[in-house]
């Protein structure tokens, strides 16, 4: 297992420079104005710039190689550049937007996945009775409803008429509290942080804010798990090793928890791997709709203006989550099934 | 659609739930909700106006502009942008002629004393002296970012010679610095020298007064200092010094030259601290997401009403929304096609037809288009399937398209309950000293005349072979879609040659085109700096004008010998009237060449909760100013 992992994580420095490349390779059809547009939103800035002195000062048109051997320098130095779209440092870009991110991802995956996971099983145990056709309800409007229209429902029904859960990560009170020297910034992530300082009130105001987003995401998210879990639970409480525990007296109970489910559970974990991937990922509906500033949000507005220095970090950012999230699935398959052997 | 008619169906139900009488929150905080992206708070670094508006709550200038109130139950527009009625700040009187303050010398030299106030404090404790005003725009001058603010320093106090710094060190030391490149290799003997050239430009005397000296008289000079303008926000030396800043010595400074080339705003030791004399102190800075006040209560005049200002930034409207509904945001920024959404709803107060002090947009011809790689132009032929480099040369052409355009249509349409008005540049109608009102230069839609220049266009040839081209606008921008889309329907009515193929780009492409002079008509804007017609007639008609400079050889050619002479003819006088009659001539020359396309300006407006009193107004103002600012019911 140890060989296999080592083995998985030295494909990660390849995949990422590929991703990479691939990337420099696309922003070399921009010309170098368009590259700089990043420096230049104000037209006011426009009077004292100039153009030529900033192409040969940031090297946009020397060649490609030269290009990606200063800026992969710069990185192995831990200099990732500078973002516009965020107004910050690129690493400082990750280190304030990631726990939000992370934040928010942490506490979806486990209504996602223990959601779906259980919600499935159950609804192929309970096969075509009234608790498997509200799930199936559940599924297909989870999956058909985009998230904004979800997230704004949402937002509309339990902040604007209920008052209830507001947009933001905290409220005015708590943000104060968070902001001043007694409060203790260990992570970014404020409900963590929040039990590490021992402050229930901030604990209970990020939880306040972070449940219509949460629960957004999970009800859109967990359908496909859900389906993929009940088909896969159907498929295995069919199977004749079932049949024949069963047969032998065991208790249901047993029967579905110790020997179906755990097979099942299978194709459900690869959903779920890559599900929590790109929830760490960042989602830029959720984050957009519900004003949590996470990666996601910052990786689209990175987009949009070439930040180039942006996205390159982003893409090095996900090149490692993927390919970590692809092993830690591989891993767990290994785990739940006696048969799959790494080699 | 969808998210639309979400938003209206659940707009009686936000707001309804919130009537008239709501118990005021939040009595002690401001909060604002808005976008921008604050991008350093280093004030000679500044020149955005998130930026800016950042500024003028925490740091203060030399003198400050008259403002009125717009509030829930009074809208006072008593404000004023003549330098005649600036009111003293940091210094204790207005310098003019009348009070012996501005003199001019018989060489055509000026200066401007100012007594400077005692017993100011700065937030971190410091007091402020003269030392620290001549400090703030020595470093300003010494700093002087590429694309950065100082031009409007460096261009008075040097007797408009100069507009960069590189400018004077080259003429200094009599050197190429290649735009400033080297100036940081210079040695310190080097430095010194430039040094001297411009130590008088601003000086303490023995008395303790600050005194600019001017090479050239410069009629807006004190509106460039005045509060509102970020770059004027006067420093504490000590400390700028103690968070690694120039220690002020003459042979020291290139060290601190354009930070970061003037494109990594971190570069700068002040980029994310502040320390002003202001009402109000940065208690945190977040990057694109709050700027969070504290009221100072060491403020030289009485301490500010609210506490805490939560300045946060949203760029969801549905979030902005739903916040401001609940009461949970005081002032919003509300884009003019959501203004119904907030008009006459309960708890809200908006306020509309509020002066704006810019020319945006503007429409630029570009004369000579740049064909290498241009897929704009079509064949690049005087032809039904191109058009010529030398499209926009002929100025029939360009007064067709002025005539084609639907201006009330734009206002009535696009500008929606905002509303807007008629301007023609290239001075601002707000400048009402020097703004000719003039209808008879003025261009009205009017397709027979549009039609009767289209057939004068080119000696008749563009009629008989039409032409087709691109019309890019920025995307994301509706009001720029529908220029271009007006100005597609109405030319290609005329003759069926005509084609005219609009296309949405981002602002990178946009910026590309523009540079690089491929496009025929390009649209963009501009917003004072100050508040002189000086600040709209450089970028709009001076050959060397931020926009001006890219309408291509020939237009440029046009400017340098026209308008460049009366631009530095309305700068080398004083008497208002004198400066205004120039200024109306070249208002009636703008007619007559046709060289920009002055489309219509959305009027200003406010919107904000009832609660929220004493909001100060002033056209200039980057955004709220929440010294005078509280809340009641009155």
């Amino acid at each position: 297992m140890l060989s296999y992992i080592i083995r998985r994580l030295l494909i990660l420095p390849v995949v990422v420079f590929g991703c990479i490349i691939l990337v420099f390779l696309v922003m070399q059809l921009l010309s170098p104005y368009q590259r700089l547009s990043v420096y230049v939103s104000n037209p006011a800035e426009l009077k004292n710039v100039d153009f030529d002195v900033l192409i040969e000062r940031y090297g946009l048109d020397d060649p490609i190689y030269k290009q990606f051997a200063d800026w992969f320098w710069e990185v192995i130095h831990g200099e990732l550049g500078w973002s516009e779209s965020a107004a910050r440092p690129v690493t400082g870009a990750f280190m304030r937007f990631m726990p939000v991110s992370a934040e928010l991802a942490l506490w979806s995956a486990l209504p996602i996945i223990l959601g779906g996971i259980w919600l499935g099983s159950l609804s192929a145990v309970k096969h075509n009775k009234p608790l498997d056709h509200i799930t199936r309800i559940v599924a297909i409007t989870g999956w058909s409803l985009p998230t904004f229209v979800a997230g704004l429902l949402g937002l509309f029904l339990f902040y604007g008429i209920l008052g209830w859960f507001p947009p933001g990560q905290l409220g005015l009170g708590a943000s104060a509290i968070v902001r001043s020297s007694e409060f203790a910034n260990y992570t970014g992530i404020i409900t963590l942080d929040a039990v590490l300082n021992w402050n229930w009130y901030v604990f209970g105001d990020a939880v306040r804010h972070l449940l219509l987003p949460v629960f957004t995401l999970a009800y859109v998210s967990w359908a496909l798990l859900l389906r993929v879990m009940r088909a896969s639970m159907l498929e295995t409480l069919r199977q004749d090793y079932v049949t024949t525990a069963r047969a032998k007296g065991l208790e249901e109970k047993v029967v579905i928890k110790k020997h179906a489910r755990r097979n099942a559970l299978i194709p459900a974990v690869t959903i779920a791997g890559v599900t929590v991937a790109f929830l760490f990922n960042g989602l830029v509906i959720t984050e957009t709709i519900f004003d949590f500033h996470g990666l996601g949000r910052w990786a689209a507005r990175a987009a949009q203006t070439f930040d180039l220095p942006a996205l390159l970090g982003y893409l090095l950012f996900n090149g490692v989550l993927i390919v970590l999230a692809n092993l830690i699935v591989d891993v767990m398959y290994a785990y739940i099934d006696p048969r799959v052997r790494l080699e | 659609m969808k998210k639309i008619w979400l938003l209206s169906l659940a707009l009686v139900l936000v707001f309804t739930a919130f009537a008239l009488g709501q118990d005021i929150r939040n009595p002690d905080t401001i909060v604002r909700i808005e976008y921008g992206t604050v991008n350093t708070l280093d004030p000679a670094y500044s020149y955005d106006t998130a930026s800016g508006a950042v500024m003028f709550n925490v740091y203060e200038n030399l003198v400050m502009w008259p403002m009125g109130v717009v509030d829930a139950d009074e809208t006072d527009l008593s404000y004023s942008l003549a330098t005649g009625d600036l009111l003293p700040m940091l210094a204790t009187v207005v310098p003019s002629v009348d009070n012996g303050l501005v003199v001019t010398y018989p060489d055509g030299s000026v200066t401007y004393q100012f007594p400077i106030r005692k017993g100011v404090k700065f937030h971190e404790g410091g007091d402020l002296t003269p030392e620290d005003v001549e400090y703030t725009f020595e470093r300003a001058i010494l700093q002087d970012r590429d694309g950065g603010p100082i031009w409007m320093y460096i261009e008075p106090l040097s007797g408009q010679k100069y507009w960069r710094l590189y400018q004077v060190v080259n003429a200094v030391l009599g050197i190429d610095t290649n735009k400033g490149e080297t100036i940081k290799d210079l040695t310190p003997e080097q430095q010194a020298q430039v040094y001297a050239a411009i130590d008088s430009w601003v000086e303490v005397t023995p008395t303790g007064d600050v005194v600019f000296h001017l090479d050239a008289p410069y009629p807006p000079f004190l509106t460039i200092l005045a509060h509102a303008a970020g770059w004027g926000a006067i420093l504490d030396k000590e400390w700028v010094i103690a968070q690694g800043g120039w220690d002020g010595e003459p042979d020291t400074w290139a060290a601190w030259y354009n930070p970061g080339g003037g494109q990594a705003a971190e570069e700068s030791e002040l980029y994310d601290v502040m320390n002003g004399t202001g009402p109000y102190m940065l208690e945190k800075w977040d990057p694109g997401i709050e700027v969070v006040y504290e009221r100072f209560d060491g403020y030289w005049r009485e301490p500010a009403a609210i506490k805490t200002v939560v300045d946060k930034k949203i760029q969801e409207w549905s979030d902005r929304l739903l916040l401001f509904g609940r009461g949970d945001a005081d002032i919003c920024s509300v884009d003019p096609q959501y203004l119904p959404q907030v008009m006459g709803q309960p708890g809200i107060v908006t306020t509309l037809n509020l002066p704006t002090l810019g020319l945006n947009p503007a429409g630029f011809f570009t004369s000579d288009l740049n064909l290498e790689g241009n897929d704009l132009v079509g064949s690049g032929q005087l032809a039904e399937d191109g058009i010529p480099s030398e499209f926009f040369n002929d100025a029939h052409l360009r007064k067709a398209f002025a005539y084609a355009f639907e201006y009330q249509t734009y206002i009535d349409d696009v500008l929606g309950v905002a509303g807007g008005y008629r301007t023609h540049g290239p001075v601002p109608k707000a400048f009402g000293w020097a703004y000719d009102d003039d209808p008879a230069i003025y261009y009205n839609y009017d397709i027979e005349k549009a039609t009767a220049e289209m057939k004068l266009a080119h000696g008749g040839a563009i009629w008989d072979t039409g032409f087709t081209f691109v019309l890019l606008y920025n995307e994301g921008n509706q009001g720029r879609r529908v220029i271009a889309e007006i100005l597609e329907k109405n030319i290609e009515s005329m003759n069926p040659k005509f084609h005219i193929d609009v296309r949405g780009v981002p602002w990178a492409s946009y910026l590309d085109r523009m540079v690089t002079e491929q496009m025929p008509l390009f649209v963009i804007g501009w917003l004072a700096d100050f508040p002189d017609p000086h600040n709209f007639v450089i970028p709009f008609a001076h050959s060397t004008g931020t926009f001006s400079g890219w309408q291509g050889a020939t237009l440029v050619a046009m400017f340098a010998e026209n308008y460049d002479p009366l631009i530095s003819a309305a700068m080398a006088i004083t008497d208002q009237a004198e400066r205004a009659a120039i200024y109306y001539q070249m208002e009636q020359m703008s007619y007559d060449d046709c060289y920009d396309l002055w489309l219509p300006q959305v009027n200003g407006y406010r919107v904000q909760r009832d609660w929220v009193q004493g909001y100060a107004f002033n056209p200039l103002f980057p955004d709220v100013y929440y010294y005078s600012v509280y809340k009641a019911y009155e």
